[in-house]
């Protein structure tokens, strides 16, 4: 079953995905958690966000939503959360194009396996969407919450995902849509679709394009321009500095960086799986990153020794739990696995 | 005549009244700093407790033209809104001013509208490789996607400049009211 949960806040959400700072909490997020950006911009979102501190006088500014699925599910594709983050948008706010929305989505894939309290981290995804309607610079209404309508949701989208939803729930495909639709239809008919009336007049940008360059006054004009242009790229630069990695470009950088490591480390990956226990990476493991050996079982298939993960009944070689469990790239789990394992490594090296 | 013993006991009768009006006087002070902090600490709570809540509310009904005069005066020459009708009558109606303090940045908002369409955009493109990859596994040109997401880049570099907030901006932010 998906868990969603929806929070509205007034400020502080980019520090916490930044720093992952919280009370109770020592660690800093990179230490906790690997980050990959699927939706939106962050930079985008923070200048609404910063809009609305400015400008208004609004109890929150932002929606929070946080949405995990099972651990079953933890290798679920980042174009799978993608979409689910699209449909969460699409239904908490009818009625808006996506356009009108400044929102941002990341996954946070867990370093550290367990919490606090010895439970298992999952990986999940943290959706912030600005209060500013850009169109209109007034407050967005998201669907108003009832607990029908949000079950309802949950029983659709695992549906749509073909995910287990509630084993209890008396809700059916059919009965879903038409609570789903019922909500929807009662937030269109209270909302004035008043979006094309606000849309931002776009005469302030074509006006400042007709100008006369043989003139003395535009010239200068055009010169102080040019200087505060190279102003602009400036601040610009910082800005990017600061943001880089924070855009839904990088998920899919990220990906596709992995598929060419993967093609050109193929003999050292093969070296790892042969090469390593899995028994000793789930001691070190255990150590390092708090993983949890007693999920693990270790089996012989085809004289191949694995580690069957008992939640989801999949089946693990010393590579797989260091890339699949502990979320590391293929660059990292090389590395990682290098160095646990040094000793026996260099000596199968060598024997190669 | 003052003998010795004399001097010695006025002295210290002296250094007795001294001494008393030392003390009070530390005494005094420490009751007038304590009376301050206890001062401090209850405006402190009052602040904590004052802050005022917006639960009245005031509607009026207005003809069409004057409805479209207020509306007017809300925007700049340029009709992009400068703060919203009801920020303007409360504005109006508590204070003694003539001028709208504009609320808005209209291009500024502008510029986020089109920064945030942008990167709605590529996480459409970017979400439409994405998919194309889970489908064809093994099957396509890496490069030409690493290619593309250079691309994008650059797209996404040049569209962050529009999340610059303009200087001149805040200059056009007054405007009189006649």
């Amino acid at each position: 079953m998906t868990i969603i949960r929806i929070k509205q806040l007034k400020s502080g959400v980019e520090d916490y995905l930044e720093s992952g700072s919280k009370k109770g909490r020592k660690q800093h997020r990179d230490e906790l958690d690997k980050r990959s950006a699927i939706y939106g911009n962050l930079t985008v979102f923070k200048q609404a966000n910063q809009y609305v501190l400015r400008k208004k006088d609004w109890k929150n500014s932002y929606w929070h939503i946080t949405m995990s699925l099972p651990f079953k599910y933890h290798l679920a594709p980042q174009g799978v959360l993608r979409e689910m983050v699209v449909e969460i948008l699409d239904f908490y706010f009818t009625g808006y194009d996506k356009k009108q929305l400044a929102a941002y989505a990341e996954i946070h894939y867990p370093k550290i396996q367990t919490n606090e309290k010895g439970d298992q981290r999952l990986p999940h995804v943290h959706l912030v969407v600005s209060k500013l309607d850009l169109w209109s610079a007034k407050q967005v209404r998201g669907l108003l919450y009832k607990e029908e309508a949000a079950e309802a949701f949950q029983f659709w989208i695992d549906d749509n995902h073909r995910f287990d939803s509630h084993q209890n729930s008396s809700l059916t495909e059919s009965s879903v849509l038409k609570i789903m639709h019922k909500h929807q239809q009662f937030h269109l008919k209270h909302k004035k679709d008043d979006k094309h009336k606000f849309k931002p007049n776009k005469s302030v940008i074509s006006k400042g394009l007709k100008i006369d360059e043989s003139d003395k006054q535009n010239q200068r004009y055009l010169n102080e321009l040019h200087d505060e242009f190279l102003w602009y790229q400036k601040k610009q630069q910082k800005i990017r500095q600061e943001n880089k990695n924070y855009s839904a470009i990088q998920s899919l950088k990220m990906r596709l960086n992995n598929a060419v490591a993967c093609v050109d480390s193929i003999e050292e990956i093969e070296q790892c799986t042969k090469g390593i226990d899995v028994e000793d990476v789930i001691e070190a493991a255990a150590k390092e990153f708090m993983l949890n050996p007693r999920w693990f079982c270790i089996v012989d298939i085809e004289g191949k020794k694995l580690a069957l993960d008992s939640r989801s009944g999949q089946t693990f070689n010393a590579f797989g739990i260091v890339h699949e469990h502990l979320n590391k790239d293929i660059i990292d789990t090389i590395k990682w696995l290098k160095m646990i394992n040094k000793p026996h490594l260099n000596s199968f090296i060598e024997y190669q | 005549m003052n003998t010795k013993s004399s001097r010695r006991r006025i002295g210290k009768e002296v250094r007795q009244a001294q001494a008393v009006l030392i003390s009070n006087a530390i005494e005094s002070e420490r009751q007038k700093q304590q009376a301050k902090q206890k001062l401090k600490a209850e405006e402190g709570t009052n602040k904590s407790v004052i802050k005022e809540l917006k639960t009245k509310k005031i509607s009026i009904r207005l003809t069409e033209n004057q409805y479209q005069l207020i509306a007017k005066q809300c925007k700049n020459s340029k009709g992009e809104q400068l703060i919203t009708i009801t920020d303007f009558i409360r504005q109006a109606a508590l204070t003694k001013k003539n001028t709208i303090i504009a609320q808005e940045a209209p291009l500024d908002r502008f510029k986020l509208a089109v920064a945030s369409e942008i990167a709605t955009g590529i996480t459409e493109i970017v979400h439409f490789i994405d998919a194309g990859l889970d489908q064809r596994a093994g099957n396509y040109e890496m490069n030409d996607c690493l290619e593309i997401i250079d691309r994008l880049e650059s797209l996404e570099e040049i569209a962050s400049y529009l999340l610059i907030p303009t200087a001149t901006e805040t200059k056009n932010n007054t405007k009189q009211v006649s």
